[in-house]
């Protein structure tokens, strides 16, 4: 899809079902995609190394997803066309019962570096989008797991509690920088839209649109480098239909959210991706940063090396 | 009077309160040296009020135009490095006179109070000294604390950050020289007081 384009978000399920259960239908949002454009500009910095600045802006109004049971199902509008994608979602629980919202999963150069994201209504709601960068991991469910290529990181943009979703329509901006060796070709990246949902303390996301298991089977888009915005040509894609994504892992202990590589355990290498992003502030929720406090520091891996799996944290 | 009282409870309490923030020293604080020395210098953390250290990320810098780091050494006072007890995600150097030490422990806070006391050490320096000018100085300094944790890795507060000084031996300044007109008065008077006591001698024993 479609990718980029909504930066959006959407969010924010509204749980409207009741209580007896079987039925319950929650609110997010999907997104209609209005316009996305982008460009990349040079300077250079010495005979060999070139800084390439990005911007991606988009309009996107956001639209609704719906939980009925189990299954949701998403409606996205790209270059007007709309294409709706469906999931069902099942936990030893029986429901999904968690919030579910539309992230966007952005494989990025593994040197871009101040990755940033803001959304603006025009009326006044504005400010950053969350960003999670430098992920070498999303989790999808119990058995898969989202990973960059070669020489890449997955970058996780969201809209932040608070912003208003319904039927807003939003101007989206992405930007980030790299250092690069001189003569390198212009940026390409990959993006897909995904739920989100957390179970046992630990968050999922689970790809919609298109509906991949993996960041190889998404085509690229080329960056242009121009002095102005120009249009980006998003390449189509293809959505879920009743795609199954299962939550029935039986882990022990309150929460799983250290187990960072998705690997059904807390060892020394969920450790380490935390202190390979250390010392650097965090957006709310993003996945690293265990005790919350909004910065990503050797004390989030502490709190990791309590809940480990094995005696030192063995893998 | 009585809230007199009360307002100077209230700051002397204030200030337990910080006495009792932890403090991160690199000692000996001073040390005369000279080219081609090797100073050896403790990184340990004191003042830690009955907490115990979890982890910790700290950056040292040091003039690298002066000193020259030769090693470090982590203790094993949050565990065993090599038996798996705590891992170190030291960076090592940075940059140029910049030092990165990062350990995290995968002991228990009761594991960690056996291991530690109070002052903590955490790390042996050990640099070599180059070129520096007789009398001045250079500083080895804790210049980034990114992470001090306590057993359940909460943070704990760093009030005091002490470097050390190594202040070069002063050996510009020639050895202090006696005039020569001195030197002569004294060389004679020595010698006239010697002739006086061997004659008051040799006439008290004819």
């Amino acid at each position: 899809m479609r990718l980029y384009q909504c930066w959006e978000l959407y969010m924010r399920n509204r749980l409207r079902g009741l209580a007896l259960a079987c039925l319950v239908s929650i609110t997010s949002v999907g997104c209609f995609l209005q316009v996305t454009i982008g460009r990349e500009i040079i300077e250079d910095v010495s005979d060999f190394v070139d800084a390439v600045f990005t911007a991606i802006d988009t309009h996107a109004t956001l639209g609704l997803c719906t939980t009925i049971g189990g299954t949701v199902s998403c409606q996205y509008f790209v270059n007007g066309v709309p294409i709706t994608s469906t999931a069902s979602m099942a936990s030893e629980l029986g429901l999904i019962l968690g919030a579910i919202a539309d992230p966007m999963i952005v494989e990025l150069p593994a040197a871009a570096i101040n990755i940033a994201g803001t959304y603006d209504d025009g009326a006044g709601h504005t400010g950053p989008l969350s960003v999670y960068p430098a992920l070498s991991y999303v989790p999808v469910d119990d058995t898969h797991t989202l990973t960059p290529g070669p020489g890449r990181q997955l970058a996780i943009f969201d809209l932040p509690a608070g912003a208003p979703i319904a039927g807003v329509t939003y101007h989206f901006g992405l930007t980030f920088q790299q250092f690069v060796p001189d003569g390198t070709g212009p940026t390409q990246v990959k993006a897909l839209m995904s739920a989100k949902l957390t179970q046992s303390g630990k968050t999922f996301y689970p790809p919609m649109l298109p509906c991949v298991s993996d960041f190889s089977a998404l085509p690229s888009i080329t960056i242009p480098r121009s002095a102005v915005l120009e249009p980006l040509t998003l390449p189509a894609g293809v959505p879920c239909v009743n795609k199954f994504y299962g939550y029935f892992r039986n882990e022990v202990g309150p929460s799983m959210a250290c187990d960072l590589d998705n690997d059904h355990d807390i060892d020394r290498n969920d450790v380490a991706l935390i202190m390979a992003v250390r010392n650097r502030a965090a957006s709310p929720g993003d996945p690293r940063d265990i005790n919350a406090d909004r910065f990503i520091n050797a004390n989030d891996a502490r709190a990791c090396t309590l809940q480990c799996t094995k005696a030192q944290c063995n893998p | 009077m009585t809230r007199l009282i009360i307002a100077l409870c209230a700051a002397l309490s204030i200030g337990v309160a910080d006495a009792r923030a932890a403090s991160i020293q690199l000692i000996p604080g001073s040390q005369t040296v000279s080219p081609g020395n090797t100073v050896s210098l403790d990184l340990l953390v004191s003042d830690l009020a009955g907490a115990v250290i979890g982890d910790y990320d700290f950056d040292i810098s040091y003039d690298a135009a002066v000193l020259t780091l030769d090693s470090f050494a982590l203790t094993g006072a949050l565990g065993s490095i090599p038996g798996g007890q705590a891992l170190d995600f030291s960076l090592g150097l940075v940059s140029p006179g910049v030092l990165n030490l990062a350990v995290v422990s995968t002991l228990t806070a009761a594991q960690l109070d056996v291991l530690q006391g109070d002052p903590v050490t955490l790390a042996a320096l050990a640099f070599t000294v180059g070129a520096l000018p007789g009398s001045q100085s250079t500083t080895v300094g804790v210049s980034a604390v990114n992470a001090l944790g306590n057993g359940a890795g909460g943070a704990i507060a760093v009030t005091g950050l002490d470097g050390a000084t190594l202040t070069a031996l002063d050996q510009s300044s020639p050895p202090t020289t006696v005039p020569e007109p001195v030197t002569g008065v004294l060389c004679l008077t020595g010698l006239s007081t010697w002739l006086g006591l061997k004659r008051a001698t040799t006439s008290s024993h004819p």
